[in-house]
């Protein structure tokens, strides 16, 4: 039985300057490799211009990587012809909710567009999905008339997560989800992906900078360091016996703010 | 279950335009300009080319000197003033609309084709697109009409050829902008399609844009038909066309102002009206701005 | 004796939907060399009390307080000419995000210079003298190469060194510290910490910490206060608050984020409060926790009174004592 998500050498550089007279690659990802089960959470780890993000984009299908091979069950998805079927299995939810949702679309619109791409649903199907996906994520159906300013930080990023359950994926690949939101919030949102997890038996690759979030949540780590992977592993043998000099400061930095000068 | 920051539903557009006080009363004002255009050939008490010649430059009746048959006095031929503008803001107002109207349709399309088409060919139109907005508008129309010889039609192409290139620029940069946001990367990832984006997603967004660029190419338009006009570039007289009215009695500014003052309020009010609509329409299409 | 004593500090801002209370009757003391926390959410009025005490409020704001001491002067009874003189000789300030506190078109000499000239100056000489002495305490070893760029050249946790240079020009008593760290990375923030406390004790310049992270609090402060909706809930020696929450707020922030280091097991649900912090100008009626504190009862429709209990400032009908943590 293959795993439900693996990648293979995952390399990805951006060409430096739009120029076409200078010439010039940055590599931002130099071979990332995991695999991911169904139900498992892997946490991705690393401080800004760590590739992360890059990285989060390769997998829901926002970005080409240069090389690599990306499988879903069992099946290298970069290869095949219809995205589509990739973009409907593995979802993303942005960092910035806000900045994800059209700001002149009601939710209803936002939330119609997988739907109406995605599937043969008529106007009533599609209705009722919205209604049950909106109170899978805690929402009462009848906000999907108003528009996303209307909502604070906390119910945009639930609206984000209706928005990627829509379709029924098996995989969400989540890019700093609470980072932007208030940490009282940031425990809300926290348990609606452990409860939709369980549910739904979803996989989850969470990208964040937040080690006490990541050992909470994830099942799996990869560590990433100016876009080498530094470390790949279970959470608990990677945070209790870091085998890189940058995963070892990276959690002792974490671990809370300790004076080094007396 | 968790309540919405704002309870209150959103008001409807047309509601927002109407508690904007400068935009009513610019609708009114627009509204009045329009309606006498319409119906000015009715209303109108003369003919505008018909010359009184023993009624040269009578003053406006609020003067002591005034007289009630000429309500808004008479120019220096003795033609009504009041025909004269009634009949110009109908041919002004008709021309300045469909130059617009053509202007900003070609633009638009030029413009949304740009913002796919690839980087190097997309550089090289904007180049052209920036070369031609760094004449002055109404300088490029002058090398225009020159080029192409004086006259009314040729005066209206010269003025579609500078408008065009303001809304190439402003529909392509809004477009690349939006094309670069989150929520255009989300409706993608949803399956949307290259003309479905377009269409159903940025396009909203841009219309705002468009909107304010559309009132300030109002008041260019109309400004520049007037002043090529006033040049005797564009409407020839004896035509009663706004512009050709104030280059006509310039010379009779000293002792019979009005001749000047009223065709130039005219295009003065119609401007001020359009661009105070234009902020109205803009602000009430904002659903941020929905409180 | 304090160096700053401040009591019922009140904040309003003028807007268009009425009058927005920002903060709401503070009480903050803090003496010379002393570090202290504030710490809150977004809209707990903390950057508001913050800017209040350094004098930068914008002109909408309104600010009222019973006493307002300052190195042993009686702000209350000073012009405010006499005030603003005061203040900017002894506070300084630093914010979130250094990059965009420095201006992009000038180069970092020329911005440290203009703060130099402003705090008595000298000739170019002594100031360029000054800057690199100021560079080299917070610890940029190639002042004179750092002098001559432009603040993109430099990453964040140098603008932000920067930014600490400038704060020390006048020599200030007290710094206040807002967020400094929130925009860093991880291995950033405990070298910039690590700076703050070292002017701190070298200088015996009082710390004031903002922030919305207990992590960064527990080794570095005396004494925390807490706000929520513009008030103090909950004040006292952090080890102790920390160790044990009164106010169900402090109890939340504490518990609703997962602490690296602490053992947990995966999948666990996060105590949390329902809903989401309240904007200033929605405040519930009573106790502004009420609508989403899991204690709350019908006595939290009464504001609840600042009160001290067991040597702590506790804004709650009912602190947690022992039984309930």
């Amino acid at each position: 039985m293959p795993n439900l998500l693996s990648a293979k050498d995952i390399r990805k550089s951006y060409k430096v300057s739009n120029n076409p007279l200078k010439k010039g690659q940055l590599e931002v990802l130099h071979g990332v490799n995991f695999s991911l089960n169904a139900g498992q959470t892997l946490a991705v780890v690393g401080e800004s211009g760590s590739g992360k993000s890059t990285l989060a984009r390769i997998l829901v299908g926002a970005d080409k990587p240069d090389s690599g091979e990306l499988f879903f069950e069992g099946k290298d998805i970069l290869k095949k012809r219809n995205k589509f079927e990739w973009y409907k299995n593995i979802r993303m939810i942005f960092q910035d909710a806000a900045a994800s949702l059209n700001p002149r679309a009601t939710i209803r619109q936002s939330l119609e567009e997988p739907l109406h791409n995605g599937t043969q649903y008529t106007a009533s199907q599609r209705r009722e999905r919205i209604a049950e996906v909106l109170e899978m994520v805690g929402l009462r159906p009848e906000y999907a008339e108003r528009y996303p300013h209307t909502f604070s930080g906390g119910q945009r990023q639930r609206i984000a997560i209706a928005r990627a359950l829509l379709l029924r994926p098996k995989v969400i690949v989540a890019d700093e989800p609470v980072s932007a939101l208030d940490v009282s919030v940031q425990a809300q949102i926290i348990n609606l992906l452990l409860d939709l997890q369980d549910q739904l038996d979803l996989a989850y690759v969470f990208i964040s900078h937040d080690l006490g979030l990541v050992q909470h949540f994830s099942n799996k780590v990869l560590v990433l360091n100016n876009g080498t992977q530094e470390e790949y592993g279970r959470v608990s043998d990677v945070f209790s016996q870091p085998k890189s000099e940058y995963t070892l400061e990276l959690l002792n930095a974490s671990a809370g703010y300790k004076k080094s000068i007396t | 279950m968790i309540k919405p920051m704002v309870t209150s539903q959103p008001k409807p557009s047309w509601v927002i335009f109407s508690q904007n006080k400068g935009a009513m009363i610019g609708l009114v004002v627009l509204l009045l300009i329009l309606l006498m255009a319409l119906i000015g050939p009715w209303i109108a008490p003369y003919d505008p080319a018909h010359q009184f010649n023993s009624k040269v430059l009578i003053p406006p009746i609020w003067d002591s000197a005034g007289d009630f048959q000429y309500f808004l006095g008479t120019d220096d031929l003795g033609r009504d003033m009041l025909s004269r503008l009634l009949y110009g803001a109908r041919l002004s107002l008709q021309l300045t609309f469909v130059v617009v109207l053509i202007a900003a349709l070609v633009g638009v399309m030029i413009g949304a084709a740009a913002a796919f088409i690839n980087p190097t060919l997309r550089s090289l139109l904007m180049r052209i697109m920036d070369l031609l907005l760094s004449f002055p508008s109404l300088l490029l129309a002058i090398a225009i009409v020159a080029i192409i010889g004086p006259g009314l039609p040729n005066a209206i192409y010269a003025v579609i050829i500078v408008l065009i290139p303001q809304f190439v620029r402003i529909t392509q940069s809004s477009i690349s902008e939006e094309l670069n946001k989150d929520y255009v990367m989300a409706a993608k990832l949803d399956g949307a399609k290259r003309l479905r984006l377009l269409t159903h997603h940025v396009w909203p967004n841009i219309v705002p844009a468009l909107i304010v660029q559309l009132t300030f190419s109002f008041s260019t338009a109309l400004l520049d038909i007037a002043a090529l006009g006033f040049l005797g570039l564009g409407a020839q007289p004896p035509m009663a066309e706004w512009g050709t009215m104030l280059s006509e009695s310039r010379a009779f500014i000293q002792f019979a102002p009005w001749t000047m003052t009223l065709p130039g309020l005219a295009i003065f009010m119609t401007v001020l009206s359009i661009n105070l609509v234009g902020d109205g329409v803009r602000d009430a299409l904002d659903p941020r701005l929905n409180r | 004796m304090s160096l700053l004593q401040v009591e019922n500090l009140s904040v309003d801002f003028k807007t268009d939907s009425g009058i927005i209370p920002a903060v709401d009757s503070a009480k903050i003391a803090i003496k010379a060399g002393q570090v202290q926390g504030v710490i809150g959410e977004s809209g707990s009025g903390k950057s508001v009390m913050a800017l209040a005490i350094a004098g930068l409020l914008s002109p909408a704001a309104t600010m009222r307080a019973d006493l307002f001491n300052l190195d042993g002067h009686d702000l209350t009874r000073m012009s405010p000419a006499e005030r603003q003189k005061l203040i900017s000789s002894n506070i300084s300030i630093i914010f979130q995000e250094p990059t965009s506190s420095l201006n992009p078109s000038l180069t970092i000499g020329y911005q440290l210079d203009e703060t130099i000239r402003f705090h008595g100056g000298g000739t170019r000489k002594q100031r360029y003298d000054k800057a690199q002495e100021l560079l080299s305490q917070v610890g940029i070893i190639d002042g004179k190469r750092r002098y001559k760029e432009y603040p993109h050249q430099l990453s964040g946790g140098l603008n932000q060194r920067v930014m600490i240079a400038m704060a020390l020009a006048c020599e200030p008593k007290l710094l206040i510290a807002d967020e400094p760290t929130t925009a860093l990375d991880v291995t950033v923030q405990s070298q910039i910490l690590d700076l703050l406390l070292k002017l701190n004790e070298e200088h015996n310049m009082a710390l004031m910490l903002i922030t919305h992270d207990f992590s960064i609090l527990s080794e570095t402060t005396d004494k925390v206060y807490v706000m929520y909706g513009g008030q103090i809930v909950e004040s006292g020696r952090t080890y102790n608050l920390l160790s044990q929450p009164y106010h169900p707020y402090t109890k939340a922030l504490l518990d609703s984020v997962p602490h690296y280091g602490l053992h947990y097991k995966k999948g666990r649900r996060l105590f949390n409060l329902k809903g989401s912090t309240p904007s200033l100008d929605h405040l519930p009626v009573g106790c502004y926790l009420g609508p989403r504190c899991p204690y709350a009862n019908k006595q939290c429709v009464q504001p609840p009174e600042l009160r001290s209990l067991k040597g702590r400032k506790v804004r709650c009908h009912f602190p947690l004592l022992e039984e309930d943590n």
